[in-house]
């Protein structure tokens, strides 16, 4: 027997025909219709639609015939394939391709055929619609032309079938995303460019007291509630998220709002609103509102604020306890030396004995009370809460200098040599009590490390750069264990025994260099312990950044 | 309010009130000499006799406390012990344990010193 050639595009034949997932499916009325059409219009006794798969055929629809399949190597239709026009065979006993056939030799004994390639939607033949009898016959053309008209019908079965799988597909991955949509908690609301609510799942309806059906068609300006900023005004409507999205076509993002209803409690809303572009690439045609309420966290959220400023009021005033002694002393020195210098001076005045030598004490007496003063507006400078101070123009070693002055007794008497090393007066936008604090906060942290050693030094260094100074506070510790390096910015973390600091000053410090759009890092690469800050000249800057 | 006679030694850190000291003390008849720290007070401690001893507390290289201690535990004779401080770190009972007479806050009257002094 003549082995069948195969179709040159063979593996991509395969494909197209598995891909229709035809293959051993339940027989169907509109395939078996055709088949009996096709019968009787040519008057045979038999009718197929076949599919040539790999190693066999197998008959979709079969008409006047028991096999379900049959070995590909015997099939006409695996040579009907292999043309674009009809194979009719008159006499397959005549013909040499068949003559060792088992349909021809055996049982079914076939003389005649006649079959159409049918085509996958690709464009591939992938089976036939065929036609069969036992007698000679031939066709006419008008039967050859009513079988390829079937055939057509059966190529449109076949992409029918396929768009109902998809259909199938899409309706459910819908059905899906409408379930999504109705379970989850962020309401979302679809509007069309006159701001009319066109549809929203429960959780938007829920969120808003009234039902879906009353929220379609209204508009989100409704007059039931009061829409608010984060610092309590009135929302404009213009920035509302889906109005400026609906004028501007811009994505609106993460937009935070409170919505008061009447008698209600304030609820935060986080929106979002992007635009939709249905029916034209360059206009937009809905916007997509979404929002999530956000009450609990901004609650949450408050309190810790609430606390931060209380720990770092209580953190400012037990470093200021710290200091009392120190400052006790700084202040009541300078005092005696008044007290003193002024005794002296009045008894020389009450005997006469008052001369342009005195002159001196005068002089001591001014410096002296200069003294006084500096320690005072150290102390102001950092007591205060200057959280929602202003930034104004500071120089940088004046800040330095007066808040230094607090402890500079303190470091005397221990022994600690201090230094300052500045190239320039850098003036910076900051909000100098906050930069004070920061300074107290390390200068108290390098006394307490290096109580204890030999060798007590603690140095100052500023630079500047063009947009930003840089502050490098070094003293003579050797570094902090790497291990703890990750932990010294955290809240509340303190080697230092209890009662001696409550483990915030660095990460308050660290959190007013970020208040001032600045850093405050530990140097790992220094071989003494440093501290490095590093801030903005200009506020200014910052915001339009 | 006579010193006369009286040998009298100032300890300060602060070089303008050692100058008051010695020149309040000196013009009442004391024979007044002075130290800045603890240490320094010692070693003139040891060197010389003092009748009275006029200090600080708080004081870089050697504060009056380690000074007072030093002198209970070392030194061959006592002198009257004062001690001016502007925060004092010391309560009273124990100043009085290690021998100090009164302890004067800073600012101070001179006035009311030296008659304390006068007086003992």
């Amino acid at each position: 027997m003549n082995k069948v050639p195969k179709h040159p595009q063979e593996d991509l034949r395969i494909l197209s025909l598995e891909d229709l997932k035809i293959l051993d499916t339940l027989p169907e009325k509109e395939f078996d219709e055709i088949t009996f059409l096709a019968a009787q219009l040519c008057g045979t006794s038999m009718s197929f639609i076949s599919f040539v798969d790999k190693n066999r055929q197998w008959f979709k629809s079969k008409y006047g015939f028991e096999f379900n399949q049959i070995p590909r190597d015997t099939a006409f239709c695996s040579y009907a394939i292999l043309r674009h026009e009809p194979t009719i065979i008159t006499d397959c006993h005549a013909d040499e391709r068949f003559l060792d056939n088992p349909l021809v030799t055996g049982d079914s004994r076939i003389k005649f055929y006649a079959g159409i390639p049918l085509n996958s939607p690709d464009g591939l033949p992938i089976g036939t619609l065929c036609v069969a009898d036992k007698a000679n016959k031939n066709l006419s053309e008008h039967q050859i032309k009513c079988l390829q008209t079937l055939s057509i019908q059966v190529t449109r079965l076949f992409e029918l079938k396929i768009q109902n799988e998809s259909l199938k597909a899409s309706t459910e991955a819908l059905t899906y995303k409408s379930i999504i949509l109705d379970s989850i908690s962020e309401g979302i609301m679809l509007l069309d460019k006159s701001g009319a609510i066109v549809d929203c799942n429960p959780a938007a309806a829920e969120f808003l007291g009234v039902t879906r059906e009353q929220l379609l068609g209204a508009k989100t300006e409704n007059s039931d509630w009061i829409n608010i900023t984060e610092d309590g005004h009135n929302f404009p409507v213009d920035e509302l998220p889906t109005v400026k999205c609906l004028r501007t076509a811009e994505k609106q993002s993460n937009v935070v709002m409170g919505v008061r209803h009447i008698f209600a409690d304030t609820r935060w809303l986080n929106i979002n609103s992007r635009p939709l572009f249905l029916h034209k690439e360059d206009e937009h045609s809905h916007v997509v509102t979404s929002f999530s309420d956000i009450t609990t966290y901004k609650k949450l959220q408050n309190d810790r604020r609430e606390l931060e400023g209380k720990l770092s009021d209580s953190s400012r005033l037990s470093a200021l306890g710290e200091m009392a002694g120190g400052l006790a002393h700084e202040i009541n020195n300078p005092l005696a030396i008044l007290l003193g210098k002024s005794s002296i001076l009045k008894a020389k005045l009450l005997n006469g004995g008052l001369t342009l030598d005195d002159v001196k004490s005068f002089d001591k007496i001014e410096s002296t009370i200069e003294r006084i003063a500096k320690v005072i507006r150290g102390l102001r400078t950092y007591a205060r809460n200057a959280d929602s101070d202003p930034f104004i123009k500071g120089r940088m070693t004046d800040i330095i200098t007066d808040t230094v002055e607090l402890c500079a007794t303190r470091f005397r008497n221990a022994g600690v040599k201090f230094s300052i090393e500045s190239d320039v007066d850098i003036e910076i936008d900051c909000r100098p009590s906050q930069i004070s604090q920061l300074i107290m906060n390390i200068l108290n942290n390098s006394f307490d490390a290096i109580a204890d050693l030999k060798d007590k030094w603690i140095t100052i260094r500023v630079q500047d750069y063009p947009e930003s100074t840089k502050i490098i506070f070094s003293d003579s510790g050797h570094g902090i264990p790497d291990a703890l390096v990750s932990k010294i910015m955290q809240p509340f973390y303190s080697t230092k025994e209890v009662g001696k600091g409550m483990g915030l000053g660095l990460s308050i410090s660290k959190g007013i260099a970020e208040s001032h759009g600045g850093t405050f890092k530990y140097d790992e690469q220094a071989i003494n312990t440093s501290f490095i800050l590093v801030l903005p000249k200009s506020q200014q800057q910052r915001k339009v950044a | 309010m006579e010193l006369t006679g009286l040998s009298i030694l100032v300890v300060d850190d602060e070089e303008a009130l050692r100058e008051i000291f010695v020149e309040e003390f000196t013009a009442r008849g004391a024979k007044v000499q002075s130290a800045e720290n603890g240490r320094k007070a010692f070693s003139l401690l040891e060197s010389q006799k003092f009748d009275i001893l006029f200090s600080d507390v708080r004081m870089p290289g050697g504060d009056g406390i380690e000074l007072l201690k030093n002198i209970n535990s070392k030194l061959q004779y006592k002198p009257r012990i004062f001690l001016c401080t502007g925060f004092s770190d010391l309560k009273e009972e124990e100043a009085k344990r290690l021998g100090v007479l009164e302890i004067f806050p800073k600012p101070m009257s001179i006035i009311k010193i030296l008659k304390r002094i006068a007086t003992t």
